[in-house]
């Protein structure tokens, strides 16, 4: 499932869109373990790549390893060392809220969106009227602002915000409102979307493991490779050789992705003279 | 050849990304508070006014024309044009330099991957550059209005001047991004500092030429103080500037932006952890 590569000290990362490179390529890679102590990095340093098109279910009892590795390879947290080459358009964790204040209008996320991610538009099998139809169906108007929706509606326009662009490499952290039934247009819109694209999930959903990803990786708490596979030996093997809670959904929700990148308020009129 | 179509088209998806960054930012205060948008321009504009005000108020004291900038500098440019000529640049750079201090107020853009600190910072000043530009634009128009005597010299310098006026403001501005890490005590005093230090010494009050030659060197180190003079003089090129050098302004800026670039390059990561809270 991955390639090997030499360790390297290149300081250069690659941001362009080129199929017959891998879509994420590792070097000397590393992140933090250890929410408590910053030192506490990958045992190994992962030297591996990505091809195209592989849909991944990553396989850990750590949530913290697993938040670490979505918003490591979103670019939310610097790695503790190495580099992460992007050989094509990384997108933002499905459904994550981060990105838009709560001020802006529904009109206003969307047009900057796409301006941000034109060329993703541009080749996305979602179109424009189709993404607005849903978003009416779901009573959210374009002059609403983010605040004024109920807690539902923001998940499925965060949701349906993740469908609209084509991405080369999609990150799952949660599938929980995904595999409900209010998203359930989206889900077959987002399957469509995903054909023939990498997936990179931390997930512990079953049933969106089976619908999504084809192929396991087990890691241990420090980011050691343990097993890979395809998706079921990969789950068996998990099962019979790690100890994994009961609810490892509920352990994701408590770290949510981005926090720290909240807007503060300009407050320059009192740094007057 | 398809290096350079590459570099283009990156390019341009760059600024787009600014600008759709300083449009978000636009959006996120028009929704926020009743006079929105107007925001950036309301806050400059009613410093300007207030000491346009004062500087009015104390020539009526003194009984000398009320149109007069006051001292000499009165027989080169009427109160207004004087007083705001200087605003307008020392804004330009004290702006983007007092809010890069704060650290990135911005963030929650950083959330796309494709959205970089640097074109926060941009982004953040583009909108600062277009309020000022607005009201410079509508001063030097009230006042050509109102005396009836247009008035633009060299307008190439004029904008040559502004231009490397932003590039310094830009260097500047990311120079101090990094310094926004530092005790909150020590940037309240360091914020404090610089925005004395520019209102004092950039000429807003003053024209270099009604200086004695000895006080010169107190104030011609700043490099603010020569666009300023030099923006005045493009205005008008009758106005004599003493000790004041395009090529000073020039490396000034060019070093500032060159060596910020640098900076940035090498500590971009410490503005995706900091965190002024």
């Amino acid at each position: 499932m991955v390639g090997g590569l030499g360790p390297s000290t290149s300081g250069v990362v690659v941001s362009a869109t080129a199929s017959a490179r891998p879509v994420l390529t590792f070097r000397n890679f590393s992140l933090r373990c250890d929410k408590s102590d910053p030192r506490i990095s990958f045992k190994v340093p992962w030297n591996w790549e990505i091809p195209h098109g592989k849909k991944i279910a990553i396989i850990t009892n750590s949530s913290f390893l697993r938040y670490q590795l979505i918003a490591g390879i979103a670019g939310l947290v610097p790695p503790v060392s190495g580099d992460l080459i992007a050989g094509g358009v990384v997108g933002w964790p499905v459904g994550g809220s981060g990105g838009l204040d709560s001020k802006l209008r529904i009109s206003h996320s969307i047009n900057f969106l796409k301006i941000v991610y034109g060329d993703c538009l541009e080749r996305s099998c979602v179109s424009l009227d189709e993404f607005w139809a849903l978003l009416l169906d779901q009573s959210i108007h374009p002059n609403l602002t983010i605040k004024e929706l109920s807690k539902d509606q923001k998940e499925f326009f965060y949701l349906a915000l993740s469908v609209l662009f084509s991405f080369d490499c999609y990150l799952f952290p949660q599938s929980k409102f995904l595999m409900s039934k209010a998203a359930r247009q989206l889900r077959k819109l987002l399957l469509k979307q995903v054909e023939g694209k990498t997936i990179i999930a931390t997930s512990s959903n079953g049933r969106f493991r089976s619908d999504f990803c084809s192929e396991g990786l087990v890691l241990n708490p420090y980011g050691g490779i343990l097993y890979s596979g395809g998706l079921s030996e990969s789950i068996e093997w998990a099962k019979s050789n790690l100890k994994l809670s009961d609810d490892l959904e509920k352990e994701d929700e408590q770290l949510q992705m981005g926090l720290d990148l909240q807007n503060a308020s300009d407050d320059l009129s009192s740094e007057v003279m | 050849m398809i290096f350079f179509q590459r570099l283009f088209t990156a390019i341009q998806r760059q600024v787009a990304i600014v600008l759709a960054i300083a449009t978000y930012e636009n959006n996120r205060k028009s929704t926020a508070s009743s006079i929105g948008a107007w925001e950036t321009i309301v806050g400059p504009l009613q410093l300007i006014l207030f000491f346009i005000g004062m500087r009015v108020g104390f020539s009526l004291l003194r009984g000398s024309n009320r149109f007069a900038a006051g001292g000499t500098s009165d027989m080169y440019f009427n109160v207004v044009m004087f007083i705001s000529t200087g605003f307008i640049m020392v804004f330009l750079f004290r702006i983007v330099a007092l809010k890069a201090l704060s650290g990135l107020k911005l963030r929650a853009p950083l959330y796309y991957p494709r959205i970089k600190p640097l074109d926060i910072l941009m982004a953040l000043a583009v909108n600062d550059f277009r309020a000022i530009a607005t009201i410079s634009l509508g001063i030097m128009g009230l006042v050509w209005l109102f005396t009836w005597s247009f008035q633009l010299d060299s307008p190439g310098l004029a904008f040559v001047v502004y231009m490397l006026t932003i590039l310094m403001a830009m260097g500047f501005g990311i120079c101090v991004t990094f310094l926004s890490n530092l005790n909150k005590w020590i940037v309240r005093v360091i914020k404090r500092l610089i925005a004395r230090v520019l209102i004092f010494t950039s000429g807003i009050f003053f024209a270099t030429f009604e200086l004695p030659e000895y006080a010169r060197p107190f104030v011609t180190w700043n490099p603010v103080l020569h666009s300023v003079e030099l923006f005045r003089y493009s205005i008008n090129n009758q106005y004599p500037i003493p000790d004041i050098s395009f090529n000073y302004l020039v490396c000034c800026s060019m070093l500032l932006i060159g060596f910020s670039l640098i900076l940035y390059r090498t500590n971009e990561l410490q503005l995706l952890e900091a965190n002024d809270d």
